[in-house]
């Protein structure tokens, strides 16, 4: 149920709706509370047409019939396309190591259906924060895990996109899967729709991945970053403020499940098509856009210790946060006046 | 057979076996230049119908390979950083003055009398709790 709140009774300006979405919590914030019931409308409509087009759970999505059709070309909506080439644009901007590619080895790991019907490890559904896991307990022994297959089904170069009328061929036997770089391209395409029909200033968050478009709250967006969006605002973690573009948390700590007595979680790594052996347990940076921000996260998680001169060199502010907890800011991210500076 | 005939078939034979081999090498020039002609005349590039035309394709369709073109990585646009980095706040949130405030009782209703009050101090808004952003 939409749990609808003004903000304070002296900021009657601002309005929030939070409500369940795309497998996760969508959270809705202009600057006109008066727009906010058209706000929701135009967000909604943005969730349902990304979610009939990407959906991995939906056997009538876009999605689901390029992957049944993998060797022939197939007619698809410009959205569809759209989400196709961000997530292309992903791997080719990290190397593959965002790799739209990988639905394959996503379902190998376990993550078959949706995440609410998984087998969870203790802890994860309760939405605490947990302890992040050892290399061992993550992945188990590779000796016995088949990763030639992983292997094989990563073929992103191999793609092939038409326009007009959009259409797309993906080589047989891989499987697409386009979940993360998808919800954030909703949440910018949400964002810039409600702002131009309402001319209100808003932040759309989707799972945590944040869009935002027009004129911000006085004194910036406030945003607080730790392990889990579900987690109260005073969790660990920092907050900050953005004037605008978007900003992206990707975690080792979410989305876990349990595969074969293995705990799992859903970052993977598209060498060896398992679960990303956690140097960072979560990585959040600042972008031009909620996409943008969203290929970073995911990336400097997959990267590891080298994401840090990667984040540095593309000057995208970001925050990361080691399993033993160790924090490191790169590109501008400010510090936190309330932990202690080396 | 006379030696003479012997040499003549031996020398053509030799001329033979030159002319198969520059056919060969010639053949295989010739190929590779054509490809390069052929690949130069006909690149793959994204094809865009005149605005005109319509489609009746729908998703899900299989539709003719025969506009197939490979995605071109050259349209990546590399990674932006925002216009501005965020900004430290102390959670819980700072208090702001209100832009046009409403004025104090004392503003409102000044009599001749009384001495010009001091402003009072602006009515703050509370900021809007932060919105949460971790991992999903």
């Amino acid at each position: 149920m939409p749990i609808l709140a003004s903000s304070s009774p002296s900021s009657t300006d601002v309005a929030t709706v939070r409500w369940p979405a795309l497998g996760t919590t969508a959270v809705l914030r202009v600057t006109d509370a008066s727009a906010l019931a058209d706000a929701r409308t135009l967000v909604d409509a943005e969730l349902d047409a990304i979610d009939s087009a990407c959906s991995r759970f939906r056997v009538d999505s876009e999605l689901e019939r390029v992957n049944a059709s993998a060797g022939r070309f197939v007619a698809v909506s410009p959205l569809f396309a759209e989400a196709l080439r961000a997530g292309l644009r992903a791997a080719w901007l990290t190397d593959g190591a965002v790799d739209p590619t990988l639905g394959e080895a996503i379902v190998f790991a376990g993550y078959s259906r949706d995440f609410s019907e998984l087998e969870h490890p203790r802890n994860a559904r309760a939405g605490a924060t947990i302890e992040p896991a050892g290399p061992d307990q993550l992945s188990g022994s590779s000796s016995s895990y088949p990763i030639i297959r992983a292997r094989r089904v990563s073929g992103w170069r191999l793609i092939e996109i038409r326009h007009d009328p959009c259409g797309v061929r993906i080589p047989a036997g891989i499987r697409l899967d386009l979940g993360a770089t998808a919800k954030a391209l909703a949440a910018d395409r949400a964002a810039a729709a409600v702002h131009a029909a309402t001319g209100a200033g808003v932040l759309v968050s989707l799972g945590g991945d944040i869009a935002t478009a027009g004129p911000p709250y006085p004194g910036g967006w406030g945003v607080h970053v730790t392990d889990d969006h579900r987690a109260d605002p005073h969790a660990p973690g920092q907050t900050v403020t953005i004037a605008g573009g978007g900003l992206a948390t990707s975690s080792t700590t979410v989305r876990r499940w349990l595969n074969d007595g293995r705990v799992r979680h859903h970052i993977l790594d598209p060498a060896t098509g398992q679960p990303v052996q956690p140097g960072w347990r979560t990585a959040t940076t600042a972008a031009s856009s909620c996409v943008d921000a969203n290929i970073a996260s995911t990336a400097a998680l997959v990267q590891g210790t080298p994401a840090l001169a990667w984040l540095s060199g593309l000057k995208l502010p970001s925050r990361l946060v080691r399993v033993t907890g160790e924090v490191h800011r790169v590109a501008g991210w400010p510090d936190d006046p309330l932990s202690p500076q080396p | 057979m006379p030696r003479s005939s012997s040499h003549a078939r031996d020398a053509a034979l030799t001329r033979m076996r030159r002319i198969n081999r520059w056919l060969v090498a010639g053949a295989v020039i010739v190929t590779g230049l054509l490809t390069d002609v052929a690949a130069q005349a006909f690149p793959g590039r994204t094809i865009t119908r005149s605005a005109g035309s319509s489609s009746t394709t729908r998703p899900g369709r299989a539709i003719p390979a025969t506009t197939r073109v490979r995605h071109r990585p050259a349209e990546h646009r590399a990674l932006k950083p925002p216009a501005q980095a965020p900004q430290a706040q102390n959670p819980p949130q700072v208090v702001e003055p209100v832009a046009g405030a409403t004025p104090s009782p004392a503003a409102q209703t000044p009599t001749a009398a009384a001495p010009v009050a001091a402003p009072a101090p602006a009515p703050v808004q509370v900021a809007p709790a932060p919105v949460v952003s971790g991992g999903s």
